[in-house]
């Protein structure tokens, strides 16, 4: 059906996955698609290429989708989401010797708002500054930092510094004493832990419940000329994410991961047959729960984080831009694959300790649970 | 501010030395001043910091990347705003050029865009000159079975990728970088993946 092969972004993380085994176990061949991958090294290459058309599409940090379509930081790149790729997946690691400190306070580690109050005592006792490494502004997981710090009046300044590090240098850093904490993606927690260079402190879920951590963003220009093939596109996604869940495949999954260039031997310590490709306490999930569909509640709740964070110059509506995120599109690629999906694209957010369920076509259908941590007190006085 | 390229610093971040000086040499003929700087997330930030340069030129396949993208986010921790060359540029071309050649380009917030136009041309024409170079440095600098390995390494990749030749060094020098090897080591692995007894289909049980 497509003569041109489609050509598709992505960054060696574990969360590449829904793209990569698409394309190893014949999905969107089975869609009449023919897809290239191309392996990045940095989101805003990966953003630039999209941006010329060198690529029709990617896997994109959620917040990143929002900068990119409203020109922060580059002019802006039409974008088309119409698809959630995975949901938690990032963690707030502390080095060894943190960790220490952290457990000297006697606080409780294991609620994140002990664990929080636990590295402001820390903070303050501290002679030199500490230092934690991010990965990108426009994502979750410097927002998911931000909220958490704040919730014990902590933010960066003279006492705590923020230092960008890529992802694959981020145990590195750690190990060699370079940054205290790392707030990353997966796998790096997990290698980190592996490695016994640093402990898993506090998980994105335990910050905000299943939140939408990488979307597929498509050219919109692209996705106009060919929405049966974005509809194949979808199908092809949704059934690796519903390969992904199944923990039956976790052998294969490293198999495909495993080979080059992918994430290639990155992985290869979580081996064992797969066993311990997905931390337990990070809940990273394709699927499940809904876990695809592009609830505008949620992109508007972090277009809000966004604003709060001083990300969106000038005075902002709070409105999404027209047509980023498309529900609509879909309802109807899950639809072709018998698969029911919520009605309404609004749910409140925040409100959802557990899983809940809202109202399909055919029934009720189960969503994850949404609670957020956020900060209760106002650090500006 | 500046008027003449005396006053101009570019800061040129490059892990690839042969092409740092191909674009450092093309630039300091025409009068601009030039600074080197390995790439290298804590060093970077302190460079940017403390030799403020007016534009800073970057490998498209830095990881960097991200580290400038992020200083230009939140002017805090950036000396002077920077932004991303093509910002309120309607030259979509020099953008197009410049993807592809594999350069990107920081600019420091007043440097007017006629002034910046030459200095991305010139790195840009570079870039591209070094693709075609890149080959013969690779022969004369490796021995002819490694360069055959890497050879066979490459053709593997491209079956399995569908890309072209080019994609494909690129992709086996990505890899040797991340994993500190040398290109051979890496092609050889590949091809154990790939070619050798080793590889089982994924879905099939070990």
């Amino acid at each position: 059906m497509s003569d041109h092969p489609l050509h598709l972004g992505y960054m060696p993380l574990l969360d590449a996955a829904p793209l990569i085994v698409a394309r190893e176990l014949g999905l969107f061949r089975e869609q009449g698609l023919q897809v290239r991958l191309h392996r990045e090294v940095s989101w805003a290459s990966l953003r630039d290429k999209l941006s010329v058309g060198a690529l029709q599409g990617a896997q994109m940090l959620s917040p990143m989708t929002l900068a990119a379509s409203m020109g922060l930081g580059a002019p802006p790149v039409p974008l088309t989401c119409a698809m959630v790729l995975s949901r938690n997946g990032n963690g707030i690691t502390v080095s060894r010797a943190l960790h220490d400190q952290l457990l000297s306070t006697g606080h409780d580690l294991s609620r994140p708002a002990m664990a929080a109050k636990a590295l402001a005592l820390c903070t303050a006792a501290a002679r030199e500054p500490l230092r934690v490494g991010i990965v990108y502004a426009w994502s979750s997981h410097y927002l998911q930092l931000m909220d958490w710090l704040e919730t014990a009046g902590l933010r960066p300044g003279q006492s705590l510094q923020v230092i960008t590090v890529p992802p694959h240098r981020m145990t590195g850093a750690l190990s060699r004493g370079e940054i205290d904490m790392a707030c990353v993606g997966e796998p790096w927690n997990s290698l980190a832990e592996l490695e016994g260079t640093g402990h898993l402190l506090v998980t994105g879920h335990q910050i905000w419940q299943n939140a939408p951590e990488k979307v597929l963003g498509m050219s919109s220009d692209w996705v106009e000329a060919n929405p049966q093939v974005h509809q194949k596109l979808l199908m092809a996604l949704i059934q690796a994410g519903r390969w992904l869940d199944n923990p039956v495949n976790r052998p294969a999954l490293l198999d495909c991961l495993s080979l080059p260039p992918y994430l290639d031997q990155v992985v290869a310590p979580l081996g064992r047959g797969g066993a311990a490709l997905f931390h337990p306490r990070i809940q990273q999930h394709f699927f499940r729960q809904s876990a695809n569909f592009p609830w505008l509640s949620q992109f508007r709740w972090l277009l809000e984080r966004m604003i709060q964070r001083g990300q969106i110059p000038g005075e902002h509506s709070g409105a999404l831009p027209q047509g980023l995120f498309r529900p609509d599109l879909y309802r109807q690629a899950a639809s072709a694959l018998n698969l029911d999906s919520p009605l309404s694209s609004e749910k409140p957010e925040g409100e959802h300790p557990h899983p809940f369920t809202v109202p399909g076509r055919e029934g009720p259908i189960e969503v994850g649970s949404d609670s957020l941590m956020l900060p209760t007190l106002d650090p500006i006085h | 501010m500046a008027t003449t390229p005396e006053n101009v610093r570019v800061m040129l971040v490059d892990n690839e030395p042969d092409r740092a000086r191909l674009v450092r040499d093309a630039l300091e003929s025409q009068g601009y001043n030039v600074i080197c700087q390995r790439d290298s997330t804590l060093g970077l930030v302190a460079a940017v910091a403390k030799q403020e340069p007016d534009l800073v030129i970057i490998d498209m396949d830095s990881p960097d990347r991200d580290t400038l993208d992020t200083m230009a986010a939140m002017s805090e921790h950036a000396p002077r705003p920077i932004v991303f060359f093509a910002s309120g540029q309607s030259d979509s071309h020099t953008i197009q050029d410049a993807v592809r050649a594999g350069v990107s380009a920081y600019i420091v917030d007043g440097l007017e865009q006629h002034r910046v136009k030459p200095i991305i041309d010139v790195a840009i024409a570079r870039f591209q000159s070094f693709q075609a170079l890149r080959h013969e440095l690779l022969e004369t600098r490796t021995a002819l079975d490694e360069r055959k390995r890497v050879e066979q390494a490459k053709g593997l990749i491209m079956k399995h990728q569908g890309c072209d030749e080019e994609e494909a060094f690129r992709t086996l020098r990505k890899l040797a970088m991340d994993r500190s090897q040398r290109l051979g080591q890496v092609a050889d692995d590949v091809i154990g993946i790939f070619a050798g007894k080793s590889h089982r289909k994924p879905g099939e049980t070990p």
